[in-house]
């Protein structure tokens, strides 16, 4: 395999895990390719105790926390619908919003959550690493990573919850007694 | 201790809403243009030449390997891609229109035999053979380590110097320069500083006329710095390394203390090694004006720079 092949084979592995590690949209390409680069430098390195999927998300990971420390991020929605993934080109328009709703939705729950948490989340949830792997990666005891997603897990579900309920308030429709059950309160 | 079971598990114990978004997300996924565009700027940045040849065949056991490669570790090794044989370094030279009139120099080191002659540089002469892209050979695991010295990936440097400089010293943008005239020089204002931290010269794009009567100069300084190009680019990167450990264990004071100590010895990596040096900057508050001085020179003698929306960054964040 040579590099190109390396890289489309992983480009939307690290494209997205970037993303849901909060780098904002209009520096994902800087972002990737900065992954890349370092992939490239290290490959003499890599001793395939991991796979190269999980050996680039942990690459992901310190690049996105380097990023996230320099920079202030400020999602502007309005301009970066221009940037938005433009999903599988064949998939119909309705299935294209739907998509990319679900991506707006993940990455606003997403930003709810502590950043620590949040890369364990989506390691563990979304890009499937073992919690073995992902100790690794972020430099933390599994006990520690197994924490923070069981914090994740709670932030994620409660901020879910208060969403929907904004969504039927905003619509006019009675608040859910069942999701206010789940927050202890009652109607 | 064994992992949960995952939330888009039937039984993972999860919400349905939760597990329903969480099954259906497949996240953002880059259109071909976005990544042909971040692969264009890769080659650009490794030096990987357009259009190279067909990467060797992947060994034996990486075939055998190859249908389980989701399931077992492979290790993989990089490896020149310049046949077999690793003897010596060879340097190349080449001349690179960058966009706007200036020229780039870049100098790629690669492993090759050693009767391989070197190219001097000329507006005339054909390009030179691109260098093949370096390839990934997958070995099954347990596979040992590559030591550094086998397997080096081709290296671009951001400009070489006017032929009456020592090869690897910076020489000064004009816009650098500009720049730096531009601002009062405060740096005897502040004693705490080195000297060499103020607005410094930055390693300038070659220009046009550089290389016009002086093809033996570049030359015979290429050819004697041979042996030990290698190790002046091998001493900056380590260099480079340990000054970004240091700055991810928030020490910028070791940081820039290994990123100014000495002169560079070579003008490789000089890029880097300036990003660097302004994050290390910017990471102390009473340098934080200097930073910001030194990222918009870099800015301006570096526009298509990949480090560019890093030190960007760093001067949005000091306002």
């Amino acid at each position: 395999m040579d590099f190109r092949a390396f890289y489309d084979e992983h480009v939307a592995l690290v494209w997205r895990t970037l993303f849901r590690l909060g780098t904002a949209k209009p520096d994902l390409p800087d972002a990737v390719q900065e992954v890349f680069v370092v992939a490239f430098r290290k490959l003499p390195e890599f001793e395939g105790r991991s796979k190269p999927s999980t050996w680039l998300v942990g690459i992901c990971h310190r690049v996105a926390s380097d990023r996230r420390r320099l920079a202030h991020v400020r999602r502007e929605i309005g301009d970066e619908r221009a940037l938005l993934d433009r999903g599988d080109e064949r998939q119909n328009p309705e299935q294209l919003a739907q998509h990319r709703e679900r991506i707006e939705l993940v990455d606003e729950l997403l930003s709810e959550l502590r950043p620590e948490q949040r890369e364990v989340f989506v390691m563990f949830e979304l890009e499937e690493l073992s919690g073995k792997e992902i100790a690794a990666i972020v430099g933390a005891p599994l006990k520690t990573v197994f924490s923070r997603l069981r914090l994740a897990r709670e932030a994620f579900a409660a901020a879910l919850a208060l969403r929907r309920q904004e969504s039927k308030r905003a619509l006019g429709a009675p608040v859910a007694a069942t999701a206010l059950a789940g927050r202890g309160q009652t109607p | 201790m064994r992992d949960p079971i995952r939330w888009r598990e039937a039984d993972g114990g999860a919400d349905p809403e939760v597990r329903a978004l969480l099954a259906n997300d497949r996240g953002p996924v880059p259109s071909s243009e976005e990544a042909s565009s971040v692969w264009s700027g890769l080659q650009s940045r490794l030096d990987l030449a357009p259009g190279s040849p067909e990467a060797p065949p992947v060994g034996p056991a990486a075939k055998a390997a190859g249908g389980l490669a989701g399931k077992i570790a492979l290790a993989v090794v990089l490896v020149a891609g310049v046949g077999a044989g690793v003897h010596g370094i060879r340097s190349l030279q080449r001349e690179k229109a960058a966009p706007g009139g200036q020229r780039t120099a870049y100098v790629a080191i690669p492993k090759n035999a050693p009767s391989a002659s070197v190219r001097e540089p000329s507006a005339a002469a054909p390009r030179p053979e691109p260098l093949p892209t370096p390839s990934i050979v997958a070995r099954a695991a347990p596979a040992p380590r590559v030591r550094a010295a086998k397997s080096r990936p081709v290296e671009r440097v951001a400009s070489l110097a006017p032929s009456a400089r020592p090869a690897g010293a910076p020489a000064p943008s004009e816009g650098a320069r500009i720049e730096a005239r531009a601002k009062p020089d405060t740096r005897a204002e502040d004693r705490s500083l080195p000297s060499s931290w103020g607005p410094s010269p930055l390693p300038a794009p070659t220009p046009a006329h550089a290389h016009e009567g002086t093809v033996s100069s570049p030359r015979s300084a290429s050819l004697e710095a041979q042996p030990s190009l290698t190790n002046d680019l091998l001493h900056e990167s380590r260099r480079l390394a340990r000054a970004r450990a240091a700055l991810r264990a928030h020490d910028p004071d070791r940081a820039l203390e290994l990123l100014e100590k000495g002169t560079p010895r070579t003008a490789a990596l000089a890029q880097e090694r300036e990003a660097l040096t302004i994050e290390a900057l910017a990471a102390k508050p009473e340098h934080r004006a200097l930073a910001s001085e030194r990222a918009l020179a870099f800015m301006r003698a570096y526009p298509q720079s990949p480090y560019r929306a890093r030190v960007r960054a760093l001067v949005l964040e000091g306002k």
